[in-house]
Formats: C-alpha cells, structure tokens, sequence
C-alpha cells in the first residue's frame, strides 16, 4: 500500500516551478512582437509620408517649370512678333519705295498688306504686351508712330497716283518718314528689350523650380536612406532578440526534457527499490514461515504421540493430573495448533500477496493491439456463471476504445473490477453493469459501473490501499484486488479513479495510455 | 554412518537452521539411509565439493545429490549451481533447488542452469512433507553416474 501512496505523492511536484518558467518566456516573446508592431509600421508611415511629399513637391515644382517654360516661349514668341511688326513697317516702306521710284502697282500689293495687317496686329498684341508689363503709354506710343508713318506713306502713294511724283518724293525728301521709321524702331526695341526681360525672368523662375525639385528630391533620397537604414537596424534587432527568445526557449525545453528524464528516472528507481523490497521483504517473510509452520507440525506429530500414549496407558490415570494432561493433549494443544496454523495461512495468503504485485510491477509489459470490447467480452464470458447465478445484466455501450497496451494487464484490470461489481452487489435489488468507454487525446478510457452497494464517501481512496476493504466484510476478499488495479492502471500510464452513492451503486474509471510507446521507455524496459 | 564412496553423499545448502532441520527429519522419515552433509553458506559447500582450488577433485567418483536454497547469506543459489555445473567432477550431480519463492522466472532460470528438480518450500506442511519423501524415495532408487 506504501508505494501505490508514494507513486501519487512525488509525480505533481515538478510543474509549478515550470509553469514559471515557461509564463516568463511567453511573456519576453509578447514584448518582442509587440515592439515590432510599434516601430516597423512607424516608419513605414514615415516613408509614406516622405514619398507623398516628394510626389507632391515634384508634381508643384514641375508643373511650375512647365509653366515658365511656356511662359519664356511665349515671351520669345512675342518678341519675334514685335519684330515681325517692325519688318512689315519696312516691308511697307520697300512697297512704297519701289511704287513712287516706277509707278508700277506691282509695288502697291506689299505696302498695302502691310498696311492693312500692322493695325491689326497691334490690337492683337496689345493685351499680351500689357500683360508682360509694357506701359500703355509706350504701345499708344508705337500705334501712334505707326500710324503716323503709314499715313505718310499713303499720301505718297496717293500723290504718285495722282500724277504727281515730285510732290511724292518731296515728302520723302523731307525725311519725315525716316525720322518716323528711326523712332518706330527705338520704340519696338524698347518693347523688345521688356519681352526679353520677361523671357529671362520666366527662365530664372524655371531653372528656380527645377532646383528646388532636385532639392526635394535629394533631401527626400537622403531621409528614405536614413529611415531604411533604421528599418534595417531596427529588424537586425528584433531578429536578434527573437533569435535569442528562441534560444531561450530551446534552452528551457531541453533543460524541462533534462528534468523530465531524471524525474522519471527517479521515480522509476524509487519504484524499482519499492519492488525490490517488497519481493526481498515478502520473500524473507516466508522463511521463518516455513519454520512455523514445520515445526507446529512437528508438535502436532509429538503431541499424537502423547494422545497416543495416553489413550493405550492412560486409563490408570483417572487422577485431576491424570484429565488435564488428557484436556491438554485433546483439547488445547489442538485449539492452540489449529490457531497457529489459521494465522499462518492468513499471513501466508497476505505475503502471497504482496509477491504478485510486486511481480506485477516488475513483470515486462508488451504492447499488443487489443480491441478492447473484445477483451471485455472475453473477461465477462470467464464471469458467465456468477452472472447468471446472481442475475446480473451487463450492458457494453457501443464500442469500446482499441488500444496498444499490455494485455495480460488489462485482463487483470478488468476482471478485478468486474469481480468486484459482481461481488458487492445489492442483494435487495437485481444487478445491472454498464460499461463504456471512449478515447480522448492520448488517453482511453473504460467507465464499468453497477448499482450495487456503494462505498462510504470516507473510504473512496482507501480502497486502492493494500489490503484495506470497505463496507460489510461478509464476502472473502484479501483488500488487494483494487491496489493490483491501480498499480496495474499507473504502468500503463493512467490511473484509476472512483465515483460512489453509498446505497446506489459504484462506477469505476480506468484511464489508460492509448498507445504503450508513448511512455517513457524506461516503463516498458 | 559412514558411507562408501559410492553410495549418493547428499549435500545440503540451506542457511535456516529451522529449515535444514525440517528437511533432514523428513528425509529420513522417507527412509533415506545416505549421508547428509549441511552447509550454511554457499562458500563452504563449494570448498568442500571443488576443493580450495575448486579443481573438483574431492567429489572425483563421488555422486552428489544437492540441495539448494537459493538464498543465501554470501551468494545466490544460481551462482553455486553455475559453478557445480561448470565443474566436470561435479556437472552430473544431481541437484533440487528448495526455496519460498514461486516466482515463474526464477525457476525457469534455475532448470536453464541445469537444476534437475525446483521444488518450492510450500506452507502447507503435508505438501511439504510430501515433496521431501518423494524426493527421498528418488535418492533411494537413483543411481547417479559419475565420470571415471
């Protein structure tokens, strides 16, 4: 009963000291995660804005580029047309030049283009000229000088056409369309000059734009460098601490493996001692057994010797001496032999006992495959008779779990069990047995339950000790059928645990490995 | 009584006084006459059939019937029968292991070291008894052969 105790007894004490353990390196691991949640999207936002703003710079600053790029052509654009202006002036001036020199029309046809167009083409510049800031005194200026000179070439013409060429040619004489033409032309090159100008700032402002772009871009370059380098540096770091977590971890699981082993170790040497000394223990016991036993034998034989004697020459002997010496070879040298001999069969019996289990215990387990409503079945076959004699029912609810498991072992647990259920039954009312059983995760599991008498809430753990009964004791029994259970259940890595109404009835759980090789090696030896 | 040497010599190797005792009664209840030498320790058996130098010699011609406890204070019944076995002066003795344990291992170990009989101390005294004079009743027909 000791060990079945002490088995219970050393197993829960290593996990809370790891439960620690393993809660710290969890929670490391948290903080590790959690930190590259906090900084990588940061800088990621941060790159994001960074690119945002690039784009936006580089859209506004070429956009401002493309503007002035346009606004300088334009600007040149309408310097030529000023220019183109002054050249249709002179082309006017050739027309007429050529007219008054021969009279012929062909002449005309230029002067008159010209004359028509140049009018025209200062409204037409007009706007754009104000708007690149030409003063509209100077633009009244030029379309006055314009006029001025184109009327004077016209009265020139007239008067050619009119018959009379000296007069024509007297007005051109008095160089007043020279002097026109000379101030025409200072006017237009002071227009010119602002054009130009104007062209000139718009470049300025471009070649500022894209400046500023190759700034932005730069700076921006420079940022997003900086910032995946500390993404860089930032993940370097965060592999290296869940590299170190990991360690960590590999280190605690090995360590836990180390603890395990020599745990299981331990307890296997503890158990194996516990065998040890109950075989060595038991064994001894016997010897002086023997001894007691022979030897009352040997009294027994001395003391017939006595009766003998007494019987053939003892009738003389009807003294008080002569009845008591005949009292005592009749009747208390038996009685007391007869005690003698009870006790040592009970004690033998006991001893006997404790030699199967501790042979139990050592004994090596295979792992076979059982279906285990087989072994069910085949153990209530070998049970037959009493079933039938007391009037028991047996249900087996649907399909009992199959296994890998010693099965010598499990027939030993099942029969104790169903022994059990069929011994303590309650006279008063007819016998049921339900057996179940289902697999769960690593473990099977086999529920026998009956409606018998029950056992008393005080003793539900008792009865797994060696030699200890509960209830009425009017059935035989020796009190090891339960702790050969539960030593039996325990090296197939389970245990078996009971459930009671005292008066109702008893259900048994037998919990089992499901597969033998799952236990540590050094159970199955 | 003295025996010639060609009458079986029966070597007894039990350490319980109590026991050796029981047996030799029985033994001779049965009516076996031969020559019982007890030995209390494994080591004292063996010097007195192998000799010191465990050559063997003293038992040259001499059939044996051994009895065996198989513990003992000094050393295990298995490694005397080991040695008996091994010896050639001693290998056709004739030997029954008498010991308390029942355990199925043990007595197919001592027949696969060449024990001849395995009979377990019971506690029922008759059954007791009665393995003992069956076994004197052996003793009295057999006759052992020994190695020139």
């Amino acid at each position: 009963m000791r060990f079945a105790k002490r088995d219970g007894d050393t197993h829960p004490i290593s996990l809370p000291c790891r439960t620690i353990r393993w809660r710290d390196i969890v929670l490391s691991m948290l903080i590790n995660i959690k930190s590259i949640f906090k900084s990588i999207p940061t800088i990621l936002a941060m790159g994001a804005v960074i690119l945002l703003v690039v784009v936006l710079g580089a859209l506004y600053f070429s956009g401002r580029a493309s503007e002035e790029a346009d606004l300088a052509v334009d600007a040149s654009r309408l310097n030529s047309r000023v220019l183109r202006l002054l050249s249709s002036a002179q082309d006017a001036e050739t027309g007429q030049r050529g007219y008054l020199l021969t009279g012929d029309d062909r002449y005309l046809a230029p002067f008159s283009a010209s004359a028509k167009a140049i009018p025209s083409e200062i409204a037409a510049l007009t706007p754009h000229l104000l708007a690149i800031g030409v003063p509209q005194a100077s633009l009244d200026h030029l379309k006055r000088l314009t006029e001025q000179k184109l009327s004077e070439m016209q009265r020139t013409v007239d008067l050619r056409a009119a018959g009379d060429p000296s007069g024509a040619i007297a007005i051109v004489r008095s160089n007043v369309g020279i002097s026109l033409m000379d101030e025409l032309r200072d006017q237009i090159d002071k227009i010119q000059d602002r054009g130009s100008e104007n062209s000139s700032e718009h470049i300025a402002a471009l070649k500022t734009s894209t400046t500023s772009l190759s700034a932005i871009i730069a700076v921006s370059a420079a940022l997003l460098v900086a910032l995946a380098a500390g993404a860089m540096k930032l993940i370097y770091d965060n592999h290296r601490q869940v590299e170190a977590a990991r360690q960590q971890l590999a280190d605690a699981n090995e360590s836990l493996e180390e603890t395990v082993t020599s745990r299981t170790q331990g307890l296997q040497r503890a158990n194996d001692e516990l065998q040890a000394y109950a075989y060595i223990v038991s064994h001894d016991l016997r010897a002086p057994l023997v001894n007691i036993m022979g030897f009352t034998e040997e009294l027994d034989r001395a003391s017939q010797v006595f009766k003998d004697y007494l019987a053939k020459h003892g009738d003389g002997l009807a003294t008080l001496e002569g009845s008591a010496a005949r009292e005592a070879v009749e009747t208390d040298i038996p009685e007391a032999l007869g005690f003698i001999r009870s006790s040592m069969r009970r004690m033998d019996n006991l001893i006997t006992q404790i030699l199967v289990l501790a042979r139990a215990g050592n004994r090596e387990l295979h792992r076979d495959p059982i279906k285990l409503t087989e072994l069910v079945d085949d153990t209530l076959a070998t049970l037959r008779h009493r079933l039938d004699e007391a009037g028991i029912e047996v249900a087996v609810e649907g399909i009992l779990p199959e296994v890998y498991s010693d099965r010598l072992a499990l027939q030993q647990i099942m029969g104790n069990l169903l022994d059990n259920a069929i011994k303590y039954m309650d006279a008063s009312r007819r016998g049921t047995i339900a057996i179940e059983g289902r697999r769960h995760g690593m473990f099977a599991s086999v529920e026998i339950s009956d409606n018998g008498r029950g056992i008393a809430e005080g003793d539900r753990e008792r009865i797994f000790e060696l030699f200890r009964r509960s209830g009425r004791q009017d059935m035989p029994g020796d009190g090891v059928g339960l702790a050969h259970v539960r030593a039996l259940a325990r090296r197939l890595g389970g245990d078996v645990t009971v459930r009671s109404e005292l008066g109702q009835g008893t259900t048994f759980e037998v919990k089992i490995a499901a597969d033998l090789a799952r236990l540590k090696r050094e159970d199955l030896k | 009584m003295m025996s010639s040497p060609n009458t079986v010599k029966i070597i007894m190797i039990e350490d319980d006084e109590g026991h050796a005792r029981l047996i030799e009664k029985n033994i001779r209840r049965a009516g076996v006459t031969n020559e019982i030498v007890p030995f209390v320790t494994g080591g004292d058996a063996l010097d007195f059939m192998l000799g010191k130098d465990g050559s063997g010699e003293p038992s040259r011609g001499q059939p044996i019937l051994i009895l065996l406890d198989l513990n003992l204070p000094d050393m295990s019944g298995l490694d005397i029968l080991q040695k008996v076995k091994a010896n050639e002066h001693t290998r056709r003795a004739m030997v029954i292991v008498l010991t308390t344990t029942d355990d199925p291992r043990e007595i197919a170990r001592c027949y696969d070291l060449g024990a001849n009989v395995y009979v377990s101390k019971p506690m029922q005294y008759d059954k007791f008894v009665h393995a003992i004079q069956q076994l004197g009743m052996f003793v009295a027909v057999m006759k052992i052969p020994e190695v020139e």
